[in-house]
């Protein structure tokens, strides 16, 4: 049980700490998912807004952990770790809705957009000279995947009546009837979360891109990068994980002894990973405006004293979901809450999307459920 | 090459889309060959409709600047180096650059500083004079 609560509290631990990040990821004209003109940028009052949100995530982190612990008392601990990050998540909208209206009451009141000019940006040879899909980097997923299909169907043969298909802190500990289904269920996965991270990458390199409207040439170049490297880690990512689940299908198999030093070692590629694709998407900011530019200033001319982004707020639904039926984009870069992508809404092909998306979970879940028979 | 667009302005926005690529071609920074997005994906870059892309894109396809194909899409197919414009096309350019020009002399500018002016902005179009680093820039095949 200590170990359980130990672990729901690690988790708290680690979501707060992505929540604190998000107010240096977000970019400076969009506080909050609140569009600020470049006059108003780091204004008092939105520094003052970040503060109290630093203060409200940590009292919202420590209302959660105690309440993690006291709910241990009550209900089974591994229940306790299931419901903890949803409660992080929960709690972390106090904070996040009272810095974002701090910020839009200031805007709305001191008339932040007033005489302010409005403007659109787009960089042409993001399309026509667009970054090149990075095969290459998608190469050692694709490979591992087969290779462990490959080892699969030579094993087959060999295995025994029952498969491990769980494994706890001390080795396997559910197992299943021998069958194609609980057999390949791994590589099954691997397949699957290769095709999502190779469609990931297809988005962002696909995705409307961000441009400051006083700074488009510098921008312009800040997101190029951002996105070419966002691409390789995320391919590098799914490499990882496909590594992880060879060796977990190999211990499932009986290639290798199901020990901790194997579960230790068949986590590893995922967690090095993952630590690489947060740290660099920490150095860039969202849309790499965190990035340093060759130039600094970039090639931009002094642009007009009054442009500004164009105060799009009312197309962003709590400044987090997108619904705009006059943008053609279907894929937008993020407003607040980390570094990615989002979708529009206002397109019917949101609504597709979400299905499979609601699909494809039901129908994991729906496997699991023969495999685990 | 980067288009901006002033959504407040009293211009509509497919002239200003227009208008931009002009500038580009003349600048040097789009050159006959040269492709252009789609309207859709520059409507997706610009965040607006792209029935008004297709009307700027439109208006440059009736003046002989671009070529809309369904294959290759939008290609640019004029620029400096396609030699001059035919006598027609001049007679008309002159008529909205006498309007122009009334304005500034309407006003009271002294017809001396209209022409320094009208020089100066010729001479910032000429080939080499405005290069935008980081933007390939490819001639026509």
């Amino acid at each position: 049980m200590t170990i359980t609560v130990l672990s729901a509290i690690g988790t708290v631990g680690f979501i707060g700490g992505v929540l604190l990040l998000l107010p240096t990821l977000a970019r400076p004209t969009v506080p909050f998912g609140v569009r600020v003109p470049p006059e108003h940028i780091g204004a008092p009052v939105i520094r003052h807004a970040i503060g109290r949100y630093y203060q409200g995530v940590v009292l919202m982190m420590l209302v959660v952990a105690a309440a993690t612990v006291a709910a241990a008392f009550v209900v089974p601990p591994e229940a306790v770790l299931t419901i903890a990050p949803f409660a992080v998540l929960a709690a972390w909208f106090v904070p996040f809705l009272a810095a974002r209206r701090t910020v839009l009451e200031e805007k709305r009141t001191q008339g932040w957009f007033d005489g302010v000019r409005q403007v659109a940006v787009a960089d042409t040879s993001m399309r026509t000279d667009p970054p090149r899909y990075p095969w290459l980097w998608a190469a050692p997923s694709i490979l591992i995947a087969l290779g462990t299909i490959v080892v699969g169907i030579v094993v087959y043969p060999t295995l025994p009546e029952r498969v491990a298909i769980h494994f706890g802190t001390d080795g396997p500990d559910r197992f299943a009837d021998t069958t194609p289904w609980s057999a390949f269920g791994l590589p099954a996965v691997q397949v699957l979360t290769t095709l999502l991270l190779l469609g990931l990458v297809t988005i962002g390199l696909r995705s409307k891109v961000d441009l400051s409207a006083t700074a488009p040439q510098r921008s312009a170049g800040q997101y190029r990068r951002y996105a070419t490297t966002m691409a390789r880690l995320i391919l590098l990512l799914a490499a990882g994980m496909n590594l992880t689940l060879l060796v977990v299908a190999l211990m499932v198999w009986d290639v290798v002894p199901a020990t901790t030093a194997w579960v230790a070692a068949s986590m590893a590629p995922t967690l090095i990973a993952s630590a690489v694709l947060i740290v660099a998407a920490i150095r860039s900011g969202q849309s790499g405006h965190r990035l340093a530019t060759a130039t600094p200033g970039g090639n931009d001319r002094q642009p007009p004293q009054d442009y500004a982004d164009r105060d799009d707020d009312a197309h962003w639904i709590g400044g987090l979901i997108y619904r705009n039926r006059d943008d053609p984009a279907l894929w937008v870069p993020k407003r607040f809450g980390g570094v990615g992508w989002t979708i529009n809404f206002g397109r019917p092909a949101a609504w597709v999307v979400t299905a499979v998306v609601i699909g494809g979970t039901l129908g994991a879940v729906v496997w699991a459920l023969i495999a685990g028979g | 090459m980067i288009i901006l667009v002033d959504l407040d302005s009293q211009t509509p926005l497919y002239q200003q889309i227009r208008d931009r690529i002009i500038e580009g071609v003349a600048d040097g920074r789009l050159r006959a060959g040269d492709p252009l997005p789609s309207t859709r994906q520059l409507g997706s870059d610009l965040g607006i409709n792209f029935h008004t892309v297709n009307k700027g894109y439109d208006a440059l396809r009736t003046e002989g600047m671009l070529r809309l194909n369904r294959k290759s899409g939008a290609v640019i197919c004029r620029d400096q180096a396609s030699g001059p414009p035919t006598a027609a096309y001049i007679e008309d350019w002159e008529a909205r650059a006498r309007t122009l020009l009334a304005e500034a002399v309407a006003q009271g500018m002294a017809p001396g500083e209209v022409v320094e002016r009208c020089g100066r902005l010729v001479a910032a179009f000429a080939p080499g004079h405005r290069t935008e680093p980081g933007h390939r820039q490819e001639g026509s095949p």
